[in-house]
């Protein structure tokens, strides 16, 4: 066997399943993340079930604003990320990287928001130990966010590779989990910012 | 399908995304806009509520899904992957609903469903000055043993 036959990892590119090895891995750590997510989104629904009271009282000073426009950032940035992997599929490494990059501003813009808002709610005398809606808010928004901040990162050096042309079927893997990030904040929204409205 | 197959289906032009961005902008114009306006609505209120705020969240989520990242052509495999995960979401909901919802079963009772339920706003928070936990809790400890069920005061 060849050297050249070792130059990329072969769990990037192989497919056994009929699916890349490397997309099929992400399908799996989102697989995990619905549980994870799904059991803090059930805990959640069961005591917005039980404590009405709190839900209604305290979710009124949660920012509908801040959520909307964090909202639309996200679905903007979707967008770009599914442009990069379009342009990936068609070989364009440099457009891939430009729209990755544009998606990384949109997950900055989100965390400036996120940040803006956290601030004025702490400072406000809502923090985690409040009650349990706080402790429920900061704690799945607060997951999120550290989606948002891995996903970025991660994206940056997808990015810088695909600028060159190397790896390009990390565009779509990187693009598949940001997508995820995306929906797990369409759902957040109307839990956390809307469903007392009314 | 092999891989490749599945992604030239998947492969449309830049316009077709644009076009289901748009379309995911309205909706959230739409849940942003029904929850505010739903007290015009009387009784109807609070299903405009989760139509527009629960309803279009799921519909939203099924688009970025589909379309953005292809599960509409993915394989068969991806879908059990994700159907098995979020069907042990459904098993932690009905496993944890019991303990949370009700207040006392055969030989146990849960004093701080009791504790909430007197007063939500207050006694649940051991930070307040009413929060009187051993008090809440000799009363619901005597409901129960007149048989009372689980107390919604």
């Amino acid at each position: 066997m060849s050297a050249t036959t070792f130059q990329r990892p072969i769990a990037t590119t192989r497919s056994v399943t009929g699916i890349s090895t490397g997309k099929l891995a992400v399908w799996w750590i989102l697989a995990s993340e619905v549980v994870i997510f799904g059991g803090l989104l059930v805990y959640f629904m069961l005591m917005r079930l039980h404590h009405g009271a709190i839900w209604m009282a305290e979710s009124q000073h949660t920012r509908m604003e801040a959520g909307a426009i964090n909202t639309f950032v996200l679905l903007t940035s979707s967008l770009f990320a599914v442009l990069a992997h379009q342009a990936a599929e068609s070989g364009d490494g440099k457009k891939a990287a430009k729209f990755l990059w544009y998606t990384i501003g949109g997950a900055i813009m989100f965390l400036c928001v996120k940040a803006w808002e956290w601030t004025g709610e702490i400072s406000h005398g809502y923090v985690l130990t409040k009650n349990i809606f706080w402790g429920c808010y900061y704690c799945i928004t607060g997951l999120h966010g550290v989606h948002v901040v891995a996903g970025a990162i991660i994206m940056g050096f997808v990015a810088k590779d695909a600028a060159r042309g190397k790896d390009l079927q990390r565009v779509e893997c990187i693009g598949i989990y940001w997508h995820f990030v995306d929906i797990i904040w369409l759902f957040l929204f109307p839990l956390f910012y809307t469903s007392t409205a009314g | 399908m092999s891989n490749h197959e599945s992604h030239s289906q998947a492969h449309h032009p830049a316009s077709y995304y644009i076009r289901i961005y748009w379309i995911l902008a309205v909706l959230l114009v739409v849940s942003i806009a029904g929850p505010l306006t739903a007290h015009h609505f009387g009784s109807a209120a609070h299903t405009i509520v989760l139509v527009t705020g629960f309803g279009i969240a799921f519909v939203k989520a099924y688009m970025v899904a589909a379309k953005f990242m292809h599960l509409n052509v993915e394989r068969r495999m991806i879908w059990w992957l994700l159907i098995t995960s979020l069907a042990v979401c459904l098993v932690l909901f009905f496993g944890l609903a019991p303990d949370i919802k009700n207040g006392n079963g055969h030989h146990w009772v849960n004093d701080k469903v009791f504790v909430i339920n007197i007063d939500p706003v207050h006694d649940c928070h051991p930070g307040s000055a009413d929060y009187r936990f051993d008090d809440v809790k000799q009363r619901n400890l005597e409901e129960i043993s007149n048989g009372g069920g689980a107390a919604h005061h």
